[in-house]
């Protein structure tokens, strides 16, 4: 039997035990699940390269217990050390919506740590249920907080929650509106392309990033106002943006947008339309990088159109 | 005579052209880098602003570096802050440091004015046969000490505080070799153990002043304009042996013959001779001090585990000769809630410690400032320019052929069963998420040194601090394995920066510029043919919305990773949007093997990283 077995077969029969013994917890000290969870949850977090076949056996034994182990989990939501904190989540993912109501239960809690991991918990778990009270957390004067929250709308994926995405993109913080512009992305509906075309000129690059990778998630729909979009643009790195929008899978549409900026003045618009190129699977893409590698003089454009060529192929 | 003068105004001349010729090629380079870095980010559709990093991406705790916060924010200033240090007297930076202090202290000191040697010297000792320019020395370390405890007096009423500060950063500093034949539940024990003590020295450091016995000190930093510690000419001694008691502890003066000098010594004064210093000092609140004028010297600190110069000033000068410097921690250049200064002028030196030693500072300072020779530092872990809490630490080697050892001892059990802890040369640290952490200074002036170490070290820091090595010139080696050669984890900065010379770099991975976790770090080499070696997430690599910059400025390179995909400008994918990754070479024929890069072209694979060579 190896190591790992056997750590399994013993993890197995206390979560087994458990779970008789629970039937009959009159006779149980009101603590001994919470013991269980303790030791258990001491392996699922190690970090040491040592105990590492301790982790998953450990995990899935937690999930295992599912709701009987939720009361003593919520105790470690306030953690700082940041393995626990990634392996509560990974944890209550596995749990799943038994253990919605009382993470929502956590929202309100005065402690950064504690809050910030709930809505993060939520949020992996693609609760919908959970958006409503998740609202209030968009406007929490924390600005993590509101980073946390907008991230967890976007796992969550609900149109419930577009309009506070969209408001998100307008947050003075950059960081929100970061992931706010992602979280449009895996929404899709009900999202203004317009609204994510605005943040294109913003000082950070993360907004800009997240808002073109979202656009481009939206599909065909959203060619008509980027095109609108980088004809009236006179911000360079904002028109590139743009461009990197238009990396729409399968879209000839797209295609043939950005050929006609394949052969821009500009090195950077070239190298732009190279890589959106690079994203879209269609036969009229490979034809217009194959050009671009032939006739390009500038080695930054040139290393983009053969990249992109790699990725189609 | 005119001649003379003549000679003197040429030299001051020729002295202040090679300044300034200096200065404008520092000043040249980094334009070029400016440059260079302006098309690489307009490769990644961004500008040099969007490098800047948050100072808040957690509640910001009291205990947070001025220049911390501001490099984070123009992180490329960094890069220009290493390329001076070697220029810039340390000890100025110091004190600066502790004008820009977080929690600035509520004691101010009263200024120092010296009263008659004579009375204060024959308190203690029959005074008839000692030369004044000995009893100067003496009153001037008496005095001193004297006003140093006057000014923290007002502190002792929170006396049993402070000894919680002290002890409590003990648990936090030091590491146990039998960490690795521990069990899990034992070593969560002690993780839980640790981390109260953590969250009781953030609310003890709130009711104390803690940052007073530092300030107190700060005075010792002008030690390079100090007549008795900087002397004109070595003092000539006629009398013999002296040795009397003080409420400080024991004071010595020895002749030009070899002496031992052993116990609770809080003086000496040696005038030549190969000197054994076996310093026992116990408890906290001490001080020592002592001048060494000749002669091949051995020192030996006992080892303790709680510092005995803990609220207190340590200061070694030795004036000349190959000496010894062993000690186990909180010594050799250290300062913890206190400051500690060790010079050595001259001489081939070696330098033996355990932990927080050989310019380490928390809530202090320590320097330690080797003038010449061909001097080896071997050390296991948080030293050779070491900054914790509040604290700066510099380990100022301004000439030779050395050779830094860091690491050996402790293992780094969390990732590896074979390597080895090293946080040291040129380290910054912090306890995640409580306390920020301080600055950490590794400065090199000349020769072809090596650089030995294994995790964490050379120019790098982890949770809100600063590490920097800066290497003037010589041809050196800086070898490591992981987290190091200019890297920095965690909202966090480091830098190397070497200035010329032909150079080696080796090690595994996160190095040679690689920024973690909304970091940034960087290694820039001005001049020479370099050699890089490294394996994975190295040579300008960002990860986990961190930024890395690799930049070789001049000289035929040769560049060799064995992972292709995250190295030689790259950045990962991290919170839905990016992390920063630039390599950019400015001259020179370069050869690369195994990645993106190739000579004369730019490169650019993952969509936030790019190359560039010229």
């Amino acid at each position: 039997m190896s190591n790992r077995t056997f750590i399994g077969a013993i993890l197995f029969s206390i979560v087994i035990g458990c779970a008789a013994v629970a039937e009959e917890s009159s006779s149980m000290p009101p603590d001994s699940i919470g013991r269980i969870v303790d030791s258990l949850f001491i392996r699922a977090s190690s970090g040491e390269i040592r105990f590492q076949s301790e982790v998953e056996p450990s995990r899935k034994a937690l999930i295992a217990l599912s709701v009987k182990a939720v009361p003593r989990l919520l105790t470690k939501l306030g953690s700082r050390d940041a393995r626990e904190m990634l392996e509560l989540t990974e944890i209550f993912k596995g749990i799943g919506e038994a253990a919605v109501d009382s993470l929502v239960t956590v929202l309100k809690s005065d402690d950064g740590f504690t809050r910030r991991l709930a809505i993060r918990c939520l949020g992996e778990i693609k609760s919908e249920k959970a958006i409503w009270s998740l609202q209030a957390m968009a406007q929490h004067r924390d600005f993590r907080t509101r980073v946390e929250t907008m991230t967890a709308f976007g796992n969550i994926g609900s149109p419930t929650a577009a309009a506070a995405v969209q408001a998100g993109l307008r947050d003075s913080i950059e960081l929100v509106a970061t992931a706010a512009a992602a979280a449009c992305g895996k929404i899709k509906k009900d999202i203004d392309p317009n609204a994510l075309l605005a943040v294109f000129t913003h000082p950070y690059y993360g907004v800009r990033y997240a808002a073109a990778r979202s656009l481009s998630l939206m599909g065909e729909s959203v060619i008509v106002p980027v095109e609108a979009f980088i004809d009236s643009c006179a911000d360079l790195n904002a028109k590139c943006f743009a461009l990197l929008s238009l990396g729409i899978n399968g879209s000839e549409k797209s295609v043939r947008v950005l050929g006609r900026y394949a052969a821009s003045e500009s090195w950077q618009i070239r190298a732009a339309a190279a890589d959106a190129l690079g994203k879209i699977n269609a036969s009229k893409a490979e034809a217009i990088l194959k050009k671009m590698v032939v006739n390009e003089k500038h080695p930054l454009v040139m290393a983009r159109a053969k990249a992109s060529l790699t990725n189609l192929d | 005579m005119l001649i003379c003068g003549m000679k003197k105004i040429i030299l001051i001349w020729i002295m202040a052209a090679t300044a300034a010729m200096a200065q404008d090629t520092t000043e040249n380079a980094l334009s070029r880098l400016d440059k260079g870095l302006a098309d690489a980010l307009a490769g990644l559709y961004m500008t040099p602003a969007d490098l800047s990093l948050r100072d808040d991406y957690l509640e910001k705790d009291g205990f947070r570096m001025a220049i911390v916060d501001r490099y984070l924010k123009s992180p490329l200033e960094m890069i220009g802050f290493a390329s001076n240090l070697s220029d810039s007297a340390i000890e100025q930076l110091m004190f600066q440091l502790f004008r820009e202090s977080p929690f600035p202290a509520a004691i101010k000191p009263r200024p120092f004015v010296m009263t008659p040697p004579e009375s204060t010297v024959a308190d203690y000792c029959d005074i008839s046969g000692i030369d004044y320019g000995t009893l100067y020395r003496l009153a001037y370390f008496i005095q001193k000490e004297t006003r140093l405890r006057e000014n923290l007096a007002p502190l002792e009423e929170k006396g049993p505080a402070l000894d919680s500060i002290i002890f409590g950063l003990t648990i936090l500093l030091e590491e146990d070799v039998n960490d690795e034949f521990r069990g899990i539940d034992e070593l969560d024990s002690i993780q839980r153990y640790e981390e109260d003590w953590t969250k009781k020295l953030v609310d003890l450091l709130g009711l104390v002043d803690a940052e007073a016995p530092a300030v107190a000190c700060l005075e010792f930093l002008g030690f390079a304009d100090d007549s008795i510690l900087n002397p004109d000419s070595s003092p000539i001694y006629s009398g013999g042996y002296l040795e009397f008691s003080t409420p400080y502890g024991k004071i010595c003066v020895g002749d030009t013959a070899s002496q031992f000098y052993f116990g609770d010594l809080f003086m000496v004064i040696d005038y030549g001779g190969d000197d054994t210093y076996q310093i026992q000092r116990e408890g906290g609140r001490k001080s020592v001090y002592i001048l060494d004028y000749g002669g091949d010297d051995t020192y030996d600190f006992e080892r303790s585990r709680i510092s005995p110069f803990a609220l207190g000033m340590n200061i070694v000068a030795d004036f000349s000769g190959d000496d010894i410097y062993s000690g186990g921690s909180w010594c050799l250049g250290a300062g913890l809630l206190g400051g500690g200064i060790l010079w050595d002028k001259n001489g081939d030196d070696r330098y033996f410690g355990d932990t927080f030693t050989m310019g380490a500072g928390c809530l202090g300072f320590g320097i330690l400032r080797d003038d010449g020779g061909n001097d080896t530092y071997q050390a296991a872990l948080f030293s050779q320019g070491f900054g914790f809490v509040a604290g700066a630490g510099a380990l100022h080697d301004r000439d030779g052929n050395d050779r830094y050892f860091a690491g050996g001892k402790y293992k780094d059990i969390l990732r590896y069963s074979d390597h080895y802890l090293s946080l040291s040369q040129g380290f910054g640290y912090g306890i995640r998420p409580y306390l920020s952490g301080g600055a950490g200074f590794l400065v090199d002036d000349g020769g072809n040194d090596v650089y030995e170490s294994d995790i964490f070290a050379q120019g790098c820091s982890y949770w809100w601090s600063l590490g920097v090595l800066s290497d003037k010139t010589g041809h050196d080696k800086y070898l490591s394995y992981q987290y190091a050669q200019g890297c920095a984890t965690h909202m966090t900065l480091g830098c190397l920066y070497d200035g010329s010379g032909n150079d080696l770099y080796f090690g595994k991975g996160l190095m040679q510029g690689c920024g973690h976790d909304r970091s940034f770090a960087a290694l820039l080499d001005a001049e020479g043919d370099d050699n890089y070696v490294a394996y994975d997430l190295s040579q300008g690599a960002g990860s986990a919305n961190g930024n890395g910059l690799l930049a070789d400025l001049e000289g035929n390179d040769a560049y060799v990773v064995k992972d292709t995909k995250n190295t030689q400008g790259y950045g990962n994918e991290r919170r839905d949007y990016g992390s920063i990754g630039i390599m950019i070479d400015l001259g020179g024929r370069d050869s690369y093997a195994g990645g993106q890069g190739a000579d004369s072209t730019w490169w650019s694979k993952a969509a936030w990283g790019i190359g560039i060579d010229r």
